[in-house]
């Protein structure tokens, strides 16, 4: 089933266009990444399954009946431009942003306790927002999303602003909540994170959706036969290739990613490579989602 | 809980445990009593600083309008008398009197004018009571202490006026029994009673305006900062995404109307207060009680209108807070509903003067003006119940239609980033869904 589901959707700011007719659906209990350059229309299709605003036309569905008002307690919201209010302290952010997502005192307390602990800025509570680093307001922005542990997670870039480490335990976070059968929707710009994570992808290009379903479908729907070569000795191998028929996707000192287009002989492509440098390794990679990305936006 | 609630609680709580709302509640009434018990203080220790003044009455007929004789000569020589005055305000003024003054009378009087033994002479001359070209001049180092020349002035136009009666050979007794009882008294008529007014009420629907007036701004200010602010900082996105937009405006409207409406109350106990021991005297002396201005039914009047005033401007505000992103630019969209609040206490004189002329009437009953004009005019002259009732009804449907108006506003506004909007614009946002 379904746990959030847009037919045929559409928005319009003036005569800006901002969704135009989408339709998508994220299965209960998976990572769903939705994509896009800026201004695709995310931000506003995220608007509307949040109970921002409301659609101009088409239907949102959520946890398998019509949106209700009700929803917004069971959905934590993460917004791309991060909002906290500055003079607050921690505790009490969390207590009045929890107690409007209908939280009550004696959960409020436990809930909030738990997660100053799991991040580690519980010596914190007591603090104005304004007076934490960006990393830590990103803490507790994150906090503030997850604390009345929420059916779905709608995170616009959660990893924005943070290093390495705590971005490891935000995604460690997101793996928990999957394994607990909760909902995420991810949006964001980190291919990388999107490969690690997501089982389900839209992708969105002035208003539509462009690419949709499970990632390793649209993989294989996209038809690429991508080959990464590592090699070491001379590092013009690039140039040594080009006059066969592939397009050259990453280019790297000791490595090279090219797409085999039609008519190009992988046994000739080889011999030419075994006749300039040393091959360490040579295999057929499924196109990573940077490709897919640029050729759908590219269109 | 509902949630509008939630948001009513958060305010009400963020506002009462400010820093500047503490410091508003109690320290601006002690401001307001220093501002009048200041300049009283001060006029109270001049007391102690009496002045001297010497007279020099040529004509020998007009001293004694000054003096009564104490026997006390305290700088001259020789004066025919002196008199000290026993007003209970200001400084008091101790006149000598001479009659004659020979070649060196005015080199000394300038030397002790000089040499501030004495505040000024004054010199009348022989013929001043049959000729009127024939000025008395006051010579004196300060020539802008007004209450010295009102004293001596006062005093000096008397003593002329009688003795030029004496010699037109009338009484001067017979012209003073003539004027006694000749000044007017007015008296305010209601239903209930007949009381000397002498200008209280006009006072009282002033006050009552200029702080309906201060009220609005300051609380509708506060409103829209807090918009602003929740939209600066982005935390709105955050928000409504819990809570309908309607439901954080009428929460904040209501959360920050409680805290003002907490804060009139610590005002009006602490005013309560002062009146039960100070303004009594105070009201005496302008000749009315504190009863006829103040009656539980024109303070519930007060309430009211403030409440209703609050509703409609502090929604107002809210809207207009929506449609920027700055702080800085607050002001320039508050202005239009700055010159609302302002326009009322422009027409409030006129108003309060005839407060039953149709123009009075219509624009006591715009709502927006009827906060501060209906309540002048309750002060000056009981208007007819309708008329009151039907400024209610008014009011508050213009507080739903404003309601609505700032909701669209709101709900869009406070998503709307990265530029300014014009009116147009911003009227398109109300077609919205």
């Amino acid at each position: 089933m379904p746990i959030v589901s847009l037919n045929s959707v559409s928005k319009t700011y003036g005569s800006f266009k901002a969704v135009d007719n989408v339709s998508l659906e994220v299965s209960a209990g998976c990572i769903f990444g939705l994509l896009g350059p800026n201004g695709a229309g995310k931000t506003s299709t995220i608007r509307m399954i949040t109970g921002i605003t409301l659609p101009d036309s088409g239907e949102i569905s959520l946890f398998g009946e019509p949106q209700r008002l009700e929803h917004q307690n069971k959905i934590g919201y993460m917004p791309e431009e991060r909002g906290l209010y500055r003079k607050l302290t921690v505790r009490n952010q969390l207590e009045y942003l929890g107690a409007l997502k209908g939280l009550d005192k004696a959960t409020l307390k436990k809930n909030i306790d738990y997660w100053l602990d799991r991040f580690e800025i519980r010596s914190w509570e007591k603090k104005k927002t304004n007076e934490l680093s960006k990393g830590m307001q990103q803490k507790l922005q994150f906090i503030v999303t997850i604390l009345h542990d929420p059916e779905v997670l709608i995170l616009d870039e959660p990893l924005s602003g943070l290093d390495p480490i705590n971005s490891e335990v935000i995604n460690d976070i997101i793996l928990e909540e999957k394994a607990k059968g909760k909902s995420i929707m991810l949006s964001t710009h980190r291919m990388e994170q999107v490969e690690q994570l997501c089982d389900e992808i839209a992708l969105m290009n002035l208003g539509k959706v462009v690419l949709a379903g499970k990632l390793r479908e649209v993989k294989e729907r996209s038809g690429k036969k991508m080959v990464r070569l590592v090699f070491s000795g001379n590092d013009h191998l690039a140039s040594k290739l080009e006059h066969f028929p592939i397009r050259i996707a990453e280019s790297h000192p000791n490595e090279l990613l090219f797409e085999m287009q039609a008519g190009a002989n992988a046994k000739q492509i080889l011999q030419a490579a075994i006749d300039s440098v040393n091959i360490i390794k040579w295999e057929l990679v499924e196109p990573p989602l940077k490709e897919i990305f640029l050729e759908a936006v590219g269109q | 809980m509902s949630k509008m609630f939630i948001v009513l609680k958060h305010e009400f709580r963020q506002k009462i445990r400010s820093k500047a709302f503490i410091i508003l509640t109690f320290i601006a009434p002690l401001l307001m009593a220093a501002l009048i018990a200041v300049p009283v203080f001060i006029t109270a220790i001049n007391q102690g600083n009496d002045k001297q003044f010497v007279i020099i009455d040529k004509t020998g007929k007009l001293g004694k309008y000054f003096t009564v004789d104490t026997g006390k000569h305290p700088l001259l020589e020789n004066p025919t008398g002196s008199k000290s005055s026993n007003a209970s305000f200001g400084p008091a003024f101790h006149i000598t009197i001479i009659e004659s003054a020979g070649p060196n009378t005015f080199d000394s009087l300038k030397s002790l004018l000089l040499s501030k033994k004495i505040s000024g002479y004054l010199l009348i001359p022989q013929n001043a009571i049959t000729e009127s070209k024939d000025a008395a001049t006051l010579r004196m180092t300060n020539a802008n202490d007004f209450t010295a020349q009102e004293f001596l002035s006062a005093h000096y136009k008397d003593g002329l006026f009688a003795e030029r009666l004496k010699t037109s050979g009338i009484d001067p007794e017979i012209v003073k029994h003539a004027r006694d009882g000749s000044e007017i008294e007015t008296l305010k008529v209601t239903e209930e009673k007949e009381t000397s007014d002498s200008g209280v009420g006009f006072i009282g629907g002033y006050v009552t305006g200029m702080f309906l007036y201060i009220s609005m701004l300051l609380y509708g200010t506060l409103i829209m900062q807090s918009v602003i602010e929740e939209k600066n900082s982005r935390v709105i996105e955050l928000l409504s995404s819990s809570v309908k937009p309607m439901d954080i405006l009428i929460g904040k409207v209501l959360g920050v109307g409680l805290a003002g409406l907490l804060q009139v109350s610590v005002w009006a106990v602490m005013f309560a207060m002062v009146s039960f021991f100070a303004l009594p005297a105070i009201l005496i002396s302008l000749g009315s009680s504190a009863a006829n201005i103040i009656s539980p039914v024109t303070f519930v009047y007060f309430v009211l209108y403030f409440v209703f005033g609050y509703l409609m401007y502090a929604t107002l505000y809210a809207g207009a807070g929506a449609t920027v992103e700055q702080p800085s630019d607050a002001q320039q969209v508050s202005m239009p509903i700055t010159l609302l609040v302002i326009l009322p206490i422009l027409m409030m004189t006129s108003v309060i003067q005839s407060p039953s002329s149709t123009s009075s009437v219509i624009l006591s009953l715009i709502p927006f003006f009827s906060p501060i004009l209906m309540l002048g005019r309750i002060f000056s002259e009981t208007p007819p119940w309708w008329q009151i009732v039907l400024s209610f009804i008014l009011m508050g449907a213009t507080f739903f239609g404003v309601l609505w108006l700032s909701g669209k506003i709101y709900r869009t506004g406070i998503l709307m980033y990265g530029k300014k909007y014009s009116l147009r614009e911003i009227f398109k946002w109300l077609k919205y869904s």
